[in-house]
């Protein structure tokens, strides 16, 4: 059954195909529409912008605590996202609830970058930014 | 789901234990792959950062020598409750 009412965002989780990436504590995806401008002479806004929708584009990133190789997690990790930052490789990537009736967003996204942040007597942690490539695909989770 | 790996998979040992999407997590454990540790499972401890208490600043402001006599005065002046 769907989840009623507002979502908690801890359950809602990046996977990349059907692995969570692991430790994160917070995920984020973001979709905008770029506009284009279509003011001309013959425009009869006044001198107003007008605008009409461009490209679509998408991007996540997610910020979550670093565990290296001796970590004992199948979940993907700051080390496999390293492998596909250099690479170049295309991920499958899930943003989900994971929860029967909810929202199930599927894109094919390109690691863009990898902050690693190692402060005193902090927990060690990173950023990873991604930049979708395609479509992002709202479905439902059956 | 919270799954713990019973072969090799992916390059990552058996006994490693890792959050799978549900659908994908069931046929893991019907292939034999992994054994189902906690189904509702979706977020991993996560070590918890200590909290600090900042202790409070006190920022001394210079004040001329009246201030406390009048406070004094306004002291003695109050009238007693009963």
């Amino acid at each position: 059954m769907a989840t009623t009412g507002i979502i908690n965002g801890t359950l809602m989780r990046l996977y990349k195909d059907s692995t969570a990436i692991g430790y994160a504590t917070s995920c984020q995806m973001n979709i905008s529409a770029a506009m284009r401008e279509i003011l001309t002479k013959d425009s009869a806004s006044g001198g107003w912008r007008e605008v009409k929708k461009g490209q679509l584009s998408g991007t996540l990133s997610t910020e979550a605590l670093y565990a290296g190789p001796g970590d004992s997690s199948t979940n993907y990790l700051f080390d496999d996202l390293f492998t596909d930052l250099i690479s170049g490789t295309a991920l499958t990537i899930k943003f989900t609830t994971d929860v029967q009736g909810d929202n199930v967003f599927t894109m094919s996204a390109i690691c863009t970058s990898l902050d690693l942040n190692a402060g005193v007597e902090e927990n060690v942690s990173y950023s990873a930014s991604f930049e979708v490539t395609g479509a992002i695909v709202k479905t439902t989770k059956a | 789901m919270k799954l713990r790996l019973l072969k090799e998979w992916n390059g990552k040992a058996p006994g490693k234990v890792g959050v799978f999407l549900s659908e994908y997590a069931e046929q893991m454990i019907k292939d034999g792959i992994a054994e189902l540790l906690d189904e509702d499972f979706v977020v991993e401890q996560m070590p918890q950062k200590e909290e600090t208490k900042q202790d409070p600043v006190y920022i001394p402001i210079p004040v001329p020598m009246s201030y406390f006599n009048d406070e004094q005065e306004e002291k003695i002046n109050k009238p007693k409750n009963k």
